[in-house]
């Protein structure tokens, strides 16, 4: 080994000495011929003839030092960027379109990959189904008319075969407060669950214990991994304090491990109330989640609620769907970006086509450019399918350049991806570089080599070697070919153009979607108007008279806020 | 003769050449052609590539010298797994010589 790495690498010393062996062979030669009794111009001729063609006898001295595959493949890629680094503008052009076309793909990939790829983190995702149906507790949400409807519920989820663990859970915003009717710390996203949700999740407390069927009706609080090194510093001290939830107090009991914080970036969980309302009246994000049946299918499900459902009473209906549906929680924290980002995925694989086509069109510009040369090796005896590897290898490293620096630049656009998303964090979270998004890339650039190289490959080896040479003489150009490749890339150039108008259209109509949801008339002017939330649950303002004043004097000092016209309080705007 | 016995009398003949010293690519052409009264002439355009090959097999090494007549020329030199890989192809020249000779005798 250590005699063949000089050679591998030290390739134009290499080169030099092969030149010098052979020619010292011919000088020695010819000195035999001359004094043999040859004429000077003879000795020399014999001595060539007897060598025979230098260039092939280079080739397989070369050769001598790389019979096995890997130095076939190193030669080639050492051979492609040489010629590479030859025209640098072509080179960077080719790389910086695929990068482009590479980087959003990947970028977008990940997405796609967290939102239908990758199995939620959490015990044996694949099988957890949310359904649409009247509620499995003995809980439901409160009439038009403020009264409790818990008396109308009838345990038909017993009825049901194809689930198990049917859960429940309501979720959203409450106030935390620091208790002693001091002021309000702010909001914090909170759910109460039913009593079997963290048998569903196979969740086990990471200190005190979880919420279960013994809890259920008590005021006591899980929290959540994140909310309890914040608030409390990680310290197991935690359990058995009071914590104030819109001004009700609930004693800790435990923490869960970290990661976990379903529904919607819950940080405290709490029982539902063993009877009809909930603890919280303002809660309204309800959830029911279950686990398939062992070998029962999300289509069994589907369809079996949806029987029963409909044999249940109309009266439990009328606040409800008239159709219950199942279907795999995944799919349903996709939810509504689904499409956004499956129209996302098309558009940027539009734009890797463009990239490829113009990648393609530059290939066969330069191929005309490299005609002679081509053509020359060709004579030479390089076999067509020698040239099309060669300009194949050439392509390869174009586009593995192209995906790593569109890796690069598609990692920053995967984090604020994560940061973003509008979809609950559990899916969020699986919006990384993983080995999956890794392998995409790879896949992207070897069949943006295929799609951009191939046929430019093909057309600039085409022509018989005695065609080409004739036509590569100095301002020729052969006809054959010019008329094959022109025609090629007038097809490349249609292509192209096509794919762009397709993109920039769609492009329109995907603004113009934006454009009106977000100047959707609301009925009034939202012009200038500013609104924000004011709650005044579990704070020193106990009585509506008290509550009344705060209001006027807080409307009273906006007032008075220069730039302010008017203000007003009312309840949340259902926008 | 099947292209590999070719190459392998060609590298017999060079091995055994070199067993004798040291020698540029030429000297071994012409050292055959003396030796053999100017009845083998090797293929120059075979020898250097097998020279190459054998290099890189470990047979032979090779090392810039200077001739009699002042000339830079690259010297090869047969290494002991060359000797030792020289043995086998004498023998099993022999064999197959010795087998040539008693057909054209007997048959």
């Amino acid at each position: 080994m250590a005699r063949r790495l000089p050679k591998l690498f030290g390739r134009r010393e290499f080169e030099s000495e092969l030149e010098e062996e052979l020619r010292f062979h011919l000088e020695e030669r010819t000195k035999e011929n001359l004094a043999a009794g040859m004429s000077p111009e003879q000795a020399r001729r014999a001595a060539r003839r007897a060598l025979g063609n230098p260039e092939t006898l280079k080739e397989s001295m070369r050769e001598a030092w790389m019979p096995g595959a890997i130095e076939g493949i190193w030669r080639e890629a050492r051979y492609a960027v040489r010629s590479l680094t030859k025209s640098p503008g072509f080179t960077l052009a080719a790389v910086l379109a695929l990068e482009l076309g590479i980087g959003t793909n990947t970028a977008i990939f990940s997405i796609v990959s967290a939102a239908y790829l990758r199995p939620l983190p959490l015990k044996d995702a694949s099988r957890l189904v949310t359904f649409a149906a009247p509620p499995v507790t003995r809980w439901l949400p409160t009439t038009q008319k403020g009264q409790a409807s818990g008396h109308a519920h009838v345990s038909w989820i017993d009825r049901v075969h194809t689930i198990e663990f049917p859960t429940l859970c309501l979720s959203g915003p409450v106030s935390l407060d620091s208790g002693a009717g001091a002021e309000a710390l702010g909001q914090i996203q909170i759910s109460e669950v039913s009593s079997n949700f963290f048998r569903l999740f196979g969740l086990e407390p990471k200190i005190g214990r979880g919420l279960g069927p013994e809890t259920r009706g008590e005021t006591v609080a899980e929290l959540s991994y994140g909310f309890w090194q914040e608030r409390y510093g990680g310290s197991p001290a935690v359990l058995g304090k009071t914590i104030e939830l819109n001004g009700k107090p609930f004693t800790v009991i435990g923490v869960l491990p970290k990661g976990f914080d379903f529904p919607d970036w819950t940080r405290v969980w709490t029982p539902l109330p063993a009877e009809s309302t909930s603890a919280f009246p303002g809660l309204s994000g309800m959830r029911q989640v279950a686990r398939l049946a062992p070998g029962a299918s999300l289509a069994q499900a589907d369809a079996e609620l949806d029987a029963i459902v409909k044999t249940l009473p109309f009266s439990i209906m009328q606040a409800l769907s008239r159709h219950a549906r199942a279907e795999s929680l995944q799919r349903s924290l996709v939810g509504f970006t689904g499409p956004l980002v499956l129209l996302l995925s098309a558009a940027v694989v539009l734009l890797l086509l463009i990239a490829c086509a113009d990648v393609a069109n530059l290939l066969l510009a330069r191929g005309a450019d490299r005609f002679q040369e081509l053509a020359l090796r060709s004579a030479l005896g390089a076999t067509r399918g020698r040239l099309v590897r060669e300009l194949l290898t050439e392509s390869l490293l174009i586009s593995v350049a192209g995906a790593g620096l569109g890796v690069l630049i598609g990692w920053p656009g995967i984090e604020l991806a994560r940061a973003v998303a509008p979809v609950s964090p559990l899916l969020a979270r699986g919006i990384t570089l993983d080995s999956r998004v890794l392998g995409f890339a790879v896949a992207a650039a070897l069949a943006t080599t295929i799609l951009s190289g191939l046929l430019p490959a093909l057309a600039a080896s085409r022509l018989a070697p005695g065609e080409a040479l004739r036509s590569s003489a100095p301002g020729a150009v052969g006809p054959g070919r010019s008329w094959a490749a022109s025609r090629l890339r007038n097809l490349l150039a249609v292509a192209q153009i096509a794919l762009a108008c397709t993109l920039t259209i769609s492009a329109g109509l995907l603004v113009h979607s934006f454009w009106k949801i977000v100047h959707v008339n609301p009925g009034f002017r939202a012009a200038h108007v500013v609104s924000t939330e004011v709650s005044l649950v579990g704070t020193a303002y106990k009585t509506p008279t008290s509550q009344a004043v705060f209001y006027q004097r807080v409307l009273e000092r906006v007032r008075a806020l220069p730039g302010v016209q008017d203000a007003a309080f009312g309840p949340p705007p259902a926008l | 003769m099947s292209g590999d016995k070719l190459q392998g009398a060609i590298d017999l003949l060079a091995l055994k050449v070199l067993a004798r010293g040291p020698l540029h690519g030429f000297g071994i052409t012409a050292r055959i052609q003396q030796i053999s009264g100017e009845i083998l002439h090797v293929e120059e355009g075979s020898l250097y590539p097998a020279l190459h090959r054998m290099e890189r097999k470990g047979w032979i090494r090779s090392e810039w010298r200077v001739t009699e007549n002042h000339r830079r020329a690259k010297f090869y030199r047969l290494t002991p797994a060359g000797r030792k890989r020289l043995a086998e192809a004498e023998e099993s020249w022999e064999r197959v010589a010795g087998a040539v000779a008693k057909v054209l005798r007997f048959a």
